[in-house]
């Protein structure tokens, strides 16, 4: 029900909601365990947020125009809004990989000679 | 140089290039050969989990946020927040011809210094046993090469016999007597030239046994040049519980190749009560429920699937056969003990051994009134059956009759002779190591016992009697056993070549 409660109507995690449903835990004096509560909550709650935030690793800068792009095919094949982040990776030494929950895509020089590299 | 950069350049045109796709999981728990991984919401059961380094997981637990993985390998480079990632592929391993004469490790990998193995087929290692349709009864004997074996408690190929009995009773000697014996089958018929000559190849698995027990044992089959026909795969007391718990099921897989390939093989697990062991190890630590003497729910399983893909194949699909003989050591000759009942009631029987048998000097030291064979029968040959038929009838009214006759002097005629018979045929039965029979020879001697031509000969003089008789068989019995070996069955012509050559070796010997 927790969970539930920190949903926005978008279908997204809301931060707002998810302090909101914190603080009701802290305050509740119904609730005799709270870390436990809490830390399942967590359990519960963090692969929703993952799901719906996307890390993009790229090994230099990429136009605004690419990352909407990008943005919008995220979007498209999870269903819905993603919060991106972007993070500049040398080591991909040419490339892409984007990281959504427990989903990595890639497509970057250096997974490619990885798998050469086990030949 | 060139055909260097060619080959080079081949492997870059092979290699798929496009994106790809991974699952991850970062690891929060890692203790005793198991981490517990935080994501990996795609991994399937016994998938293939990669790490760092090298080094592999197997998908065990599937739970709501976490995954439970057994590692296999070293896993002292890995550190809590590693990632681990799916590999779409279930554990595998290579198998074919090429592993023969290999001592592997559980994924294959060669612990030899032989160099590399040359694999085309990868098997995976856990595979569902072939069904009903498929399979035919056995019908073709699997020479031990052990007389007391062969002819009381006959093995067939495709059959599940188990070895069964306390430490240091020579349970490991059988089952390498067994290869032993194989590899002298198949040198002797591969030199014959005889097209319809099916070969025996072997695989030895050793689930935690001491290293130097399993150099013993390849030392071994190198002495008596069994190696080349047998793949050992060692999982050693000192590898974690992971490798051990996998281990038969990749001999397994190994043999099965064999099997699927309408060839004869024979697989040793040595032993199911270590990889029994092994897996509670696993399960406890997996956090699974416990259950009898803390094994998991699902033991009985872990066993009938394993020896469930020991099968006789019919002519549709191939002809091919893996029997399976899986040891397990009781404690204090206790059979009724949880894993003991449980690979008794899989097994198509059990070769007991005794502690006290062994003590007395009776080696092999099986118990044949507790031993059974419940498909071999059918597959043995119909020489050793008009020999051997009566062979456990009598050394069961022995036994009766002897324990008996320890409270009194005064014996009738009858049940006297049934114990000098008796105390004979125990004596006959006695076996060195490491040294099989051939079956014609075991024909042979089982015929001249049972027609008398051991009676007058003093009970401790047996033994050195029946040496005499084997030297004696081997320079004169050529024809003979060829006739056997043709026919397969003893008719007046063969008894009276028998009885002609055994009355020579009376005089010889007397």
């Amino acid at each position: 029900m927790l969970v539930g409660l920190s949903l926005s109507a978008d279908g997204l995690v809301s931060a707002e909601r998810v302090r909101a449903v914190c603080e009701y835990v802290a305050e509740n004096p119904e609730y005799s365990d709270k870390l436990k509560l809490l830390k399942a909550y967590l359990k519960y709650i963090k692969p929703l947020v993952n799901r719906r935030s996307a890390v993009i690793e790229t090994s230099g800068e990429i136009s605004k125009d690419s990352l909407d792009s990008l943005l919008a095919r995220i979007e498209k094949a999870a269903g819905g809004r993603v919060e991106v982040h972007t993070k500049i990776n040398k080591a991909l030494l040419g490339g892409i990989r984007v990281k959504i929950g427990d989903d990595i895509y890639e497509r970057s020089v250096s997974d490619e000679l990885a798998s050469l590299g086990k030949f | 140089m060139d055909e260097i950069l060619k080959e080079i350049n081949e492997k870059i045109q092979a290699l798929k290039s496009g994106s790809s796709r991974k699952n991850v999981g970062k690891i929060v728990a890692l203790a005793d050969g198991v981490a517990r991984l935080d994501g990996l919401s795609q991994a399937m059961y016994n998938e293939m989990i990669a790490f760092k380094d090298g080094i592999f997981g197997i998908a065990l637990n599937l739970g709501e946020t976490e995954v439970g993985c057994i590692m296999l390998g070293d896993t002292s480079s890995l550190n809590e927040g590693d990632e681990g990632h799916t590999t779409g592929k279930l554990l595998s391993v290579p198998v074919g011809m090429n592993l023969l004469g290999r001592v592997v490790d559980v994924l294959g990998r060669p612990l030899d210094n032989k160099g590399d193995i040359e694999a085309k087929e990868y098997y995976p290692v856990e595979k569902i046993a072939p069904g009903i349709l498929p399979r035919k009864s056995v019908n073709q004997p699997l020479q031990t090469g052990i007389l007391e074996i062969d002819s009381m408690i006959p093995v067939g190929r495709g059959q599940r016999e188990l070895i069964i009995g306390d430490r240091c009773t020579g349970k490991t000697s059988i089952a390498l007597d067994t290869i032993i014996n194989q590899a002298r089958i198949n040198k002797e018929g591969f030199a014959s030239g005889n097209k319809d000559f099916r070969p025996v190849y072997s695989v030895y698995v050793a689930i935690g046994q001491k290293n130097a027990n399993i150099a013993r044992t390849i030392e071994l089959l190198k002495k008596h040049d069994a190696l080349q026909y047998t793949i050992i795969v060692a999982a050693s007391a000192s590898e974690n519980a992971a490798n051990l718990y996998i281990a038969p099921y990749a001999g397994c897989a190994m043999g099965e190749w064999f099997m699927h390939n309408g060839m004869d093989a024979l697989i040793v697990y040595d032993d199911l009560s270590k990889h029994a062991a092994a897996y509670r190890q696993v399960s406890l630590l997996l956090k699974r429920p416990s259950g009898r003497e803390a094994y998991p729910g699902d033991v009985f399983y872990l066993h009938s699937r394993l020896l469930e893909r020991a099968a006789r194949l019919n002519e549709e699909n191939g002809n091919g056969s893996l029997t399976a003989l899986p040891i397990i050591e009781t404690q204090q000759g206790d059979v009724s003990a949880y894993i003991p009942t449980n690979v008794i009631s899989i097994t198509d029987g059990q070769i007991f051994l005794e502690t006290d048998l062994f003590n007395q000097g009776v080696r092999p030291a099986i118990s044949v009134g507790i031993s059974v064979s419940r498909v071999g029968s059918s597959a043995q040959l119909k020489a050793f059956k008009q020999v051997a038929g009566k062979l456990k009838g009598e050394y069961a009214q022995y036994k009766e009759l002897a324990a008996f006759a320890q409270f009194g002097s005064d014996l009738d005629a009858r049940t006297k002779a049934i114990i000098d018979k008796g105390d004979r045929l125990v004596e006959v039965m006695k076996q060195k190591n490491n040294s099989p029979k051939a079956v014609e020879m075991e024909i042979a001697i089982l015929w001249a016992l049972m027609n008398g031509f051991f009676d007058d000969i003093k009970v401790n003089k047996i033994s050195e009697a029946e040496a005499s008789f084997e030297e004696f068989m081997k320079s004169k019995g050529g024809a003979v056993f060829e006739k056997i070996l043709q026919q397969k069955k003893l008719d007046d012509d063969i008894e009276g070549q028998l009885k002609e050559i055994c009355g020579q070796w009376k005089k010889t010997f007397a």
